[in-house]
């Protein structure tokens, strides 16, 4: 696009600790030939996806609006470091007043054109106690949008994850819950089948992923807390109540979604005008004309046969 | 005290007004007791104020002077403690709150919180309650009695849904109605964009715009500590709660098609690891003790109702005679230019302001004539039609 590869001088910001597993992850990538990674960022709004991106970052590279969203434009966030440029998409909420804002997908989708996504970042509050019909919504408007296969570029990350659990359940009883029952939406929003998509039991929550059958198509999810306030550990790592530095997690995951082997998304001119589904079938158009004419014709030539024939019509 | 019976012209007139008056001091009496029971202090800024509106509530309808004269209270708060010293005499009071809201913010918790048991069930990840039911019980001596109501929707396609729940809560109210509205939310989630706008266009629909006026705002999650300001540094609690209770307020504004609607705020925090004060009760980041303050401001509105009704039965006969009383300036616009030097209290009197409003569907008595002509005025009502 033509844009000036800034250095990416908020890495420097992360500790130590962060920094040098980061560096480490970075450089699997390279030696397998991949030296950029773009990631998207999508979701309803207010929940924590342009602090995530300035997480990620360590700088302030976006704007955030506490109250009310300013009805902003989607942006690219590009930072370069070591050869390695990281680049991350920040878009507006998907609802407004109410309703899915289509509006918004397709400023998102003509911000995308010719870009391709390795990873979709899909963000919800860990803290929000309900999924409803309109989580259902956003998610089919971003499959109907992206396609199907966009899932299985994607993440789920939890915001807000630095909560004490309501009602005497456990911190990871209750992120595995909350985890579920999004991902449930996800796969009845997207219209995924149930085989592809298999829900796992508690037991597996150590992994952090919920693995399918023979299919291998996993939806990862990533726990992130973003304020000042989040508790530390003695490297001076950003850690959730369970323990874990997220950062550095959720990098690992976001780039083992980017590595496993599925089609990252380009976003060209047909999936941004939606020509696809306008498209199908229209070569049938003339085709199916000259059959309606070819038999109107051979009516007509039957009744004047008929009428030749003659006859008395009782 | 004396010197208001004395300004009376017409002696025919002073003993039904030494009754109302009597009635109106038992009324103050009984508040003073409620106010003591839940462990305020009379000089608290909602005490003071709800008194100084049974006052002006005095001047306005039972005299035809706009006089707002000294009103002393100290006959009624001395009563006040006696009684409650003594313990013999039971308080005559009972209060029927409603609460409605979305799904998942606190309403079950907080009625649980407030009679300090589980007598609700609740479930952090689907609906709770699924049906109307009430719950009754006393707390502090105070008979109280809470409508749970499902979950609403946010969605602005799930509106029928909500329909059907609003309904059946309007046929379980039809007998008993309550006397105020709880409207929940959670301070911690912020609707952006009048999100929520449907679902309080729908409870609009079902119970008319009057619901509003009787309705008082309640934030739960209080102890939530405040997103980062911009800046990255923390922004301070007050700010915080301030500019979350103007989108809801805002929100209810446009849903009910009145722009000068104020409803008052409460903060509600249920979650068991929440600081306690010494006396136990649960305490917020300001400091604030939340289950007193809420529990006065859902009593007030009742208070402020049982004397408008004293008051009317005294009207009646009278309306002819005090035509100058009904010239005297509707109680919301009044009391509004009070209320503009002191922004950080948003109080009874804003919502009460239109106490000719809180006889709604919510209660069973009807309008007077002369209230229904300050709705009229134009000024007020075309901002709202725009």
């Amino acid at each position: 696009m033509g844009s000036v590869l800034r250095e990416w001088i908020g890495f420097q910001q992360f500790p130590p600790a962060t920094q040098s597993k980061l560096v480490e992850l970075f450089a699997k990538l390279k030696e397998q030939g991949v030296d950029k990674l773009t990631i998207l960022v999508m979701g309803k709004g207010g929940v924590g996806k342009s602090s995530t991106v300035i997480s990620l970052f360590g700088e302030r590279v976006v704007n955030i609006s506490s109250f009310q969203s300013e009805g902003f434009r989607p942006v690219m966030v590009s930072r370069n470091r070591a050869g390695f440029t990281l680049n991350i998409i920040d878009t507006p909420g998907l609802v407004e007043g109410g309703y899915v804002s289509y509006q918004a997908l397709d400023l998102i989708k003509r911000f995308l054109l010719n870009k391709t996504i390795h990873v979709l970042l899909y963000v919800d509050r860990l803290d929000a106690y309900r999924v409803d019909d309109l989580d259902k919504q956003i998610i089919g408007a971003i499959s109907d949008s992206f396609g199907k296969e966009i899932w299985s570029k994607s993440l789920l990350v939890l915001t807000h994850a630095q909560l004490c659990p309501p009602d005497d359940l456990s911190y990871d009883v209750f992120c595995a819950r909350r985890s579920e029952a999004v991902l449930k939406t996800i796969r009845m929003g997207a219209r995924i089948r149930k085989r592809d998509f298999e829900e796992t039991s508690i037991s597996d929550w150590g992994t952090r992923a919920f693995r399918i059958s023979s299919k291998d198509s996993v939806i990862p999810v990533g726990l992130v807390e973003n304020s000042g306030r989040c508790n530390k550990n003695e490297n001076d790592e950003k850690i959730l109540p369970n323990g874990d530095a997220w950062i550095p997690s959720l990098v690992k995951d976001i780039i083992a979604v980017a590595t496993n082997g599925k089609k990252a998304l380009l976003v060209d001119e047909k999936l941004v005008n939606g020509s696809e589904s306008n498209d199908r079938g229209k070569i049938f158009i003339p085709l199916i004309l000259g059959v309606q004419w070819l038999l109107v014709k051979w009516i007509q030539r039957e009744i004047k046969k008929d009428i030749a024939k003659g006859g008395k019509y009782f | 005290m004396r010197s208001q019976q004395l300004d009376d012209p017409t002696n025919g007139e002073s003993k039904e007004h030494d009754e109302t008056h009597e009635k109106l001091k038992m009324i103050r009496v009984k508040f003073l007791r409620l106010v003591h029971r839940l462990g305020l202090a009379p000089n608290e800024t909602v005490v003071a104020q709800v008194l100084y509106r049974l006052g002006i509530v005095e001047q306005l309808r039972g005299r035809n002077r706009g006089r707002i004269g000294t009103l002393s209270f100290d006959p009624a708060s001395a009563m006040a403690g006696q009684l409650e010293a003594d313990g013999q005499e039971p308080l005559d009071f009972s209060c029927t709150i409603m609460v409605l809201g979305k799904t998942g913010v606190g309403k079950s918790a907080t009625i649980n919180s407030i009679f300090d048991e589980a007598k609700l069930p609740t479930n952090a990840f689907q609906s709770g309650t699924k049906m109307v039911q009430d719950v009754v019980g006393t707390v502090q001596g105070i008979k109280l009695r809470v409508i749970d109501t499902p979950g609403l929707l946010p969605s602005g396609s799930d509106q029928r849904q909500n329909e059907k729940i609003l309904h059946s809560v309007k046929n379980f109210i039809k007998k008993t109605p309550p006397d105020i509205l709880l409207y929940f939310d959670r301070l911690d989630m912020q609707s952006k964009d009048f999100g929520d706008l449907p679902l309080l266009r729908t409870i609009t629909k079902i119970f008319g715009p009057s619901i509003w006026q009787n309705a008082i705002v309640v934030l739960s999650h209080a102890a939530s500590a405040p997103p980062d300001s911009p800046q990255g540094t923390v922004s301070s609690y007050d700010m915080f709660v301030t500019q979350r209770s103007h989108v809801v307020q805002q929100t209810i504004r446009q849903a009910a098609g009145d722009m000068w609607l104020v409803n008052p705020v409460s903060l509600v925090e249920n979650h068991p690891a929440c600081r306690r004060n010494r006396a136990g009760y649960r305490v917020l980041p300001n400091g604030q003790v939340w289950k007193p303050q809420l529990l006065l401001l859902s009593f007030a509105s009742k208070i402020l109702a049982e004397a408008n009704t004293v008051l009317k039965v005294q009207d009646s006969p009278a309306k002819k005679q005090f035509a100058t009383r009904s010239r005297a300036p509707p109680l919301p616009y009044l009391l509004s230019s009070l209320l503009r030097s002191r922004p950080q209290v948003k109080l009874p009197e804003e919502q009460f302001g239109d106490e000719d409003g809180l006889d709604d569907d919510l209660d069973e008595s009807s309008d007077s004539e002369d209230e229904s002509e300050y709705d009229d005025l134009p000024p007020f009502k075309s901002l709202s039609k725009a």
